[in-house]
């Protein structure tokens, strides 16, 4: 219980909001040059969430995100969001990744939103994970389809060269960050593996929903709930292995020492 | 004194301007009291009681420390020497590429006037002989169909601007209309009231400022809150093996270009020592939140590796 609302607590902060952004730790000037900027692409208590945007961005791109179903991922929109948001026509200029900047934000602040969602899932889900995370998928999924009309062209922006190093960044931490929610707490080798599959199966989801013309998208949660199986499965069939394998193995070398033995 | 010649520029001219640059540092150097050059032992008396004043407020010129009231007239020499075969230079030491810099900053920064919005009032400081100025209005007329938007183009050197001028007559902003030359110092900008101008440009020109900070400052001033700093520089090169070799061409092969080419070896001397004196990429990021303005993210973009880098900051 203790626990729960500790987490819940550490939640509170995780929200984007501008009165908790940006207490960081700073390091001593000489040693900063050695170590990358505070960003990493994981959960972690030890350091407050770095929120990347001022105020005044985050009411652009807002404002933006408003005219990308009109629009779509495009230059237009961003200039409109600037004139929203009581700026000139000029401001665009500042992003120094022009629409990307647009997507990014897009990711950041639907990935943020998860974390207000804990107390609900956790009470209707109870304690299964994969229940828990199938739902953290859906309203992760839910929250792309004002925009699903034009999000190819965000798939499009995210797939050049130049971008592919931040998409991918943020692919993984919105895995990271679902897995946290569950409240994993695995320590080997395994975090990776669960977070990657989790970042394939969200991937392939999404594009999925961008061509799915259902009622609701009902497909694209079908689709979810298949690729979500072959995982589950797919663990447990290889864990299974590596338990018989590794059996096989000793029992083995224990059979050829015993042999040996008795001369 | 120096003088600047309006007739065309003979070797001798730049024999005279390296006597007057040499004449004028080495002053600042003797302050200690040892034998001075040849005839100037006058002028070295009078150099050592300015130079006692004058210690506490040095800036750099090149690798050089001069005092700060000699700079602004020192790279107006400069540029004096250089004004006529500047884009000749420029594209001998680049091999070309400023012309891909100046193309890519012009298209970030997607000068226009935009249906609904109202024309652009755009400032270019130290762009005398007008490349972005008039890549700017061309991009606007062309891209977004605006034949409204002006550029005014300052520089602290009338000869740079009067290349300018002359080149604006052959193209199709030749009545003037749109593009306006005037002399002013970046760090002051008397004729430029506040809060009026939509963006801020500076090409290849901020390293050359006495104060840098009071020209961040005077930026601010004059742009309207949502204008855009843009600034176009060179930089430091952030992969190690090649900042080598950039530095080998730089101070090797530069200057003996200059030499052969505009038979200037110490104009662009002071060219590749003030690109090595300018502050990194993430320093003068700072130096422009420092002023005022709102940065995205780092704040910069690399052009070639880091040999330039594109700086934008919002005033807000």
């Amino acid at each position: 219980m203790y626990l729960t609302s500790a987490t819940i607590f550490v939640h509170n902060f995780k929200m984007p909001s501008t009165e908790f952004s940006v207490i960081v730790r700073r390091m001593p000037a000489h040693l900063s040059k050695f170590c990358r900027l505070r960003r990493r692409s994981y959960h972690s208590y030890d350091h407050l969430p770095y929120n990347p945007y001022t105020p005044s961005q985050e009411k652009m791109l807002s404002s933006a995100l408003k005219h990308v179903p009109e629009y779509g991922f495009v230059k237009q929109s961003l200039v409109q969001g600037c004139r929203d948001a009581g700026y000139l026509d000029t401001t665009h200029a500042v992003f120094q990744d022009g629409v990307f900047d647009l997507v990014k934000f897009h990711l950041y602040t639907e990935r943020n939103k998860l974390a207000a969602l804990k107390p609900q899932i956790d009470e209707e889900e109870g304690k299964s994970i994969g229940k828990r995370i199938r739902r953290y998928c859906t309203e992760r999924l839910k929250a792309n389809e004002p925009i699903i009309s034009k999000w190819t062209e965000a798939i499009a922006i995210m797939g050049l060269p130049q971008n592919i190093p931040q998409s991918l960044e943020e692919l993984a931490k919105l895995s990271d960050e679902i897995w946290f929610l569950v409240d994993e707490k695995t320590s080997d080798f395994d975090w990776y593996t669960k977070r990657a599959s989790l970042a394939a199966v969200y991937s392939s989801t999404e594009l999925y929903m961008t061509q799915d013309n259902s009622p609701r998208f009902e497909k694209t949660y079908q689709f979810l709930d298949r690729r979500l199986a072959v995982v589950q499965n797919a663990g447990s069939s290889i864990s299974n292995m590596a338990s018989w394998a590794s059996f096989t193995c000793f029992a083995s070398i224990n059979l050829l020492q015993s042999q040996f033995s008795r001369g | 004194m120096a003088f600047l010649p309006r007739q065309a520029l003979r070797p001798s001219h730049f024999l005279r301007l390296r006597q007057v640059v040499h004449r004028r540092v080495f002053n600042v150097r003797y302050l200690s009291g040892s034998a001075p050059l040849g005839n100037s032992n006058a002028e070295s008396k009078v150099g050592k009681e300015q130079g006692t004043q004058a210690t506490s407020k040095t800036t750099h010129f090149g690798f050089k420390d001069v005092p700060e009231y000699e700079k602004e007239e020192l790279v107006r020499e400069v540029f004096s020497s250089v004004a006529k075969s500047y884009d000749v230079m420029n594209d001998v030491m680049s091999f070309g590429v400023h012309r891909l810099w100046k193309d890519h900053f012009v298209a970030k920064l997607d000068p226009g006037r935009r249906p609904g919005g109202e024309p652009l009032s755009i400032l270019d400081v130290a762009g005398g002989t007008g490349d972005i100025a008039f890549r700017m209005l061309d991009w606007a007329s062309d891209i977004h169909n605006d034949h409204q938007s002006k550029v005014l183009v300052v520089d602290i050197n009338d000869d740079m601007l009067k290349e300018g001028h002359k080149r604006s007559l052959t193209t199709r902003y030749a009545d003037g209309s749109r593009i306006e030359f005037k002399v002013q110092n970046a760090e002051f900008l008397d004729a430029v009231p506040d809060n009026s101008q939509d963006l801020y440009t500076v090409a290849f020109g901020i390293r050359n400022f006495t104060n840098i900070p009071a020209a961040l400052r005077a930026a601010h001033r004059i742009l309207k809150p949502g204008g855009v700093f843009a600034c176009l520089e060179f930089s430091k090169v952030n992969v190690g093996i090649l900042d080598m070799i950039y530095q080998q061409y730089s101070f090797n092969i530069i200057p003996l270009m200059g030499q052969l080419v505009a038979a200037d070896r110490d104009s662009y001397q002071y060219l590749v020592e003030s690109i090595a004196r300018f502050p990194s990429q993430k320093e003068f990021a700072g130096m422009i939140k420092d002023a005022g303005f709102e940065i995205s993210g780092d704040g910069y973009e690399d052009l070639t590796f880091g040999v330039a880098a594109i700086h934008t900051g919002v005033k807000v």
